[in-house]
């Protein structure tokens, strides 16, 4: 199965779950969750969010996979 | 004297642990390996007879029952260990390191006993043992990075070990009692002790023992130390700090800030850590906001905490085990050579994720629940808005890099080698259990302490639609940012977390200060005083009795000074 059906087909149940959201008898607790989809839509915006957040955060904390090991320019000079 | 010592070991289940580990240092390791499922079984059976156990007396905390009774925190947490640690003796079936198995029997059996403590210094005594046995286990990973992992965990939680004592001390002093008891953090103490129980909790910015130590031990040793120490201080907290909201703060903090590396990080077993200390985050909220929900939520999710992350440290070890890696840049196209593995990763990563009809879902819900009820939204969003990253990085990622996307080097997929039987049966029957409360809620909630909640309505319509619609959105996020070429690319590298200050920034100023002071005694050298030093140095070398004098010796000397002190006085006329 290639990605792109995946996409298509997971794109048809999230419509289809959003749907069915009339058909059932919800309990919001707040009010922000009487949105229709509030689940769905702050999954998605969750994720996107957060993929391009940690795309950033790795230029931060990435370092060679021996950082921790290799001695350092100054204990190598000494 | 013999049937005393049977009721002492019939008390709890704990003891018998320990014994067999102290009889495993002088058993062959194959008896050994049957050992470890052996203890935890009869372990069991002392835990089903502690109900009508006179010699155990129950203690009311916040409501709470402790000790007595199948329907308590205590015997939850306590039925969780003994669980894990018979299937991760099945798990290592075929391992026969004696050392690991020594500590992994001494361990689960310390961690029981601290949670049937009743004064701090039984307390202290386990909770100490649990530090030292579980750095063993870190060591039996054998490697470099293993013992350099459990020299910096071993600091860590003997410094938490300190705290804890320095706690204990003052509250003794202030209430003359050594009777565990709930603290309201007014006094200097407590704090001493939330700082302890927070080291082994992972806490944000004390947690950097969690992701280091638990992927460098062996494929066998991770399952079993993802099980009982953090687990053992969720049990501290919540017997000590139920109700206090500073710890919903530090609870949300613990949940989002993994999100940041659970995605980035290359090497699995990482992934899951990191993945258990956003879990702990549920967990700590739920303590901090101390309704009877919670509570109950924070015991459901203690108990499957124990169960996934074993499960999830299981299909990691066994592709370690198989591949000899577990780094989602060397796997890939393994599902038809391990499906077994891949439907307990799947397993393991849909408990994580809270999917229906898992333990997990049946879990977490009783936290959100209690959020919810009690009109907490900025928390109840910082968990659902970290929810996404776990469901991610367990249900979605593991078994994608790991089974899924075309192996990386063909190699891996041909020369896998074959998983031993014991390690698939421990993981089917695991999987198992992970499935069983999930379809089964009210028979999994009388495990919880408030009965008022043990019928709480899991599966209605509405829950499980707005689930779904959770973990649907995010796999649809997924694969459009793996189609849009965004998802961050799986590569050798390390992560830095907030170890880099003490890793790298306290050697960096030590050798600031060592430059400092190496110039300092050339400058002492030159002087006159240093001659003069000199030569008194080599003339009392000259001294027979100083050449002849190590520090060896010394340390005997003073050993049989303190036996000595001590016979002294407990023989004295």
């Amino acid at each position: 199965m290639t990605m792109k059906k995946t996409f298509y087909l997971l794109l048809i149940a999230a419509i289809l779950l959003v749907a069915t959201e009339s058909l059932v008898h919800m309990h919001p607790y707040f009010e922000f969750e009487k949105v229709t989809g509030f689940y769905g839509l702050m999954a998605f915006g969750s994720y996107i969010f957060g993929v391009i957040t940690m795309k950033f955060w790795r230029l931060l904390v990435k370092r060679p996979a021996d950082y921790y090991d290799a001695p350092t320019q100054q204990e190598a000079s000494e | 004297m013999m049937a005393s010592f049977l009721e002492l070991l019939t008390a709890q289940p704990g003891l018998l642990l320990i014994l067999a580990g102290i009889a495993a240092v002088f058993l062959p390791t194959r008896i050994n390996a049957l050992l470890l499922i052996i203890a935890p079984c009869l372990g069991f059976c002392i835990w089903l007879g502690l109900d009508n156990n006179s010699t155990l007396h129950s203690l009311q905390i916040n409501q709470i029952d402790f000790v007595v009774g199948t329907g308590n925190a205590t015997n939850t947490f306590a039925l969780a260990f003994l669980l894990i640690s018979a299937l991760a003796g099945i798990f290592s079936l075929s391992n026969d390191d004696r050392l690991e198995q020594v500590n992994t029997l001494i361990y689960a059996g310390a961690t029981i006993s601290v949670l049937y403590s009743q004064d701090y210094l039984s307390f202290f005594f386990f909770w100490e043992i649990t530090a030292i046995t579980s750095a063993f286990i870190v060591w039996a990973g054998r490697t470099d990075s293993s013992y350099g992992a459990g020299l910096r965990y071993l600091v860590q939680h003997l410094f938490a070990g300190v705290l804890l004592l320095i706690g204990i001390i003052g509250q003794y002093q202030q209430t003359q009692s050594f009777a565990l008891q709930s603290f309201q953090l007014d006094h200097w103490y407590e704090w001493c002790f939330l700082l302890a129980f927070g080291i082994k909790a992972a806490f944000p910015f004390l947690h950097t023992w969690l992701p280091d130590a638990y992927p460098r031990s062996t494929p066998t040793g991770s399952v079993v130390l993802s099980a009982f120490t953090t687990k053992m201080a969720i049990y501290a907290l919540l017997v000590h700090f139920t109700g206090q909201k500073a710890l919903i703060v530090i609870g949300c903090t613990m949940a989002i800030w993994p999100m940041l590396y659970m995605v980035l990080e290359n090497d699995l077993r990482r992934v899951i850590a990191y993945a258990l200390q956003n879990q702990f985050g549920y967990m700590v909220v739920a303590i901090g906001l101390g309704t009877e929900l919670a509570v109950n939520g924070a015991v459901a999710h203690a108990f499957a905490c124990t169960l996934y992350g074993g499960l999830l440290y299981m299909v990691t070890g066994a592709l370690i085990k198989g591949t000899g890696s577990a780094k989602c840049s060397d796997l890939g196209g393994l599902a038809k050579r391990y499906p077994i593995l891949l439907a307990a990763s799947l397993v393991g990563g849909f408990t994580i994720a809270a999917f229906p009809f898992f333990v997990g879902f049946a879990s977490k819900s009783l936290t959100l629940s209690a959020l919810s009820k009690e009109h907490m939204d900025i928390a109840w969003l910082a968990l659902v808005f970290s929810s996404v990253a776990v469901i991610d990085a367990l249900a979605i990622k593991l078994p994608y890099f790991a089974f899924i996307k075309p192996a990386a080097d063909q190699k891996t997929v041909t020369e896998a080698k074959e998983i031993p039987l014991s390690m698939k049966i421990a993981m089917i029957a695991l999987a198992v259990i992970c499935i069983f409360p999930g379809i089964f809620p009210h028979s999994y909630y009388q495990l919880l302490p408030n009965e008022k909640y043990w019928d709480y309505e899991l599966n209605s319509a509405s829950h499980l639609l707005t689930q779904f619609q959770l973990i649907v959105f995010t796999a649809l996020g997924f694969v459009l940012i793996k189609l849009l070429k965004l998802y961050p690319n799986q590569y050798p590298q390390t992560l830095v977390d907030v170890d880099i200050l003490f890793r790298k920034g306290i050697p960096s100023i030590w050798r600031e200060l060592n430059h400092i002071s190496s110039s300092a005694k050339l400058f002492f050298a030159e002087s006159r005083i240093a001659q003069h030093y000199g030569n008194l140095r080599t003339m009392s070398e000259k001294i027979m009795i100083s050449r002849l004098w190590p520090t060896g010796s010394m340390v005997i000397w003073v050993v049989i000074i303190l036996v000595a002190t001590v016979m002294l006085y407990l023989w004295q006329p």
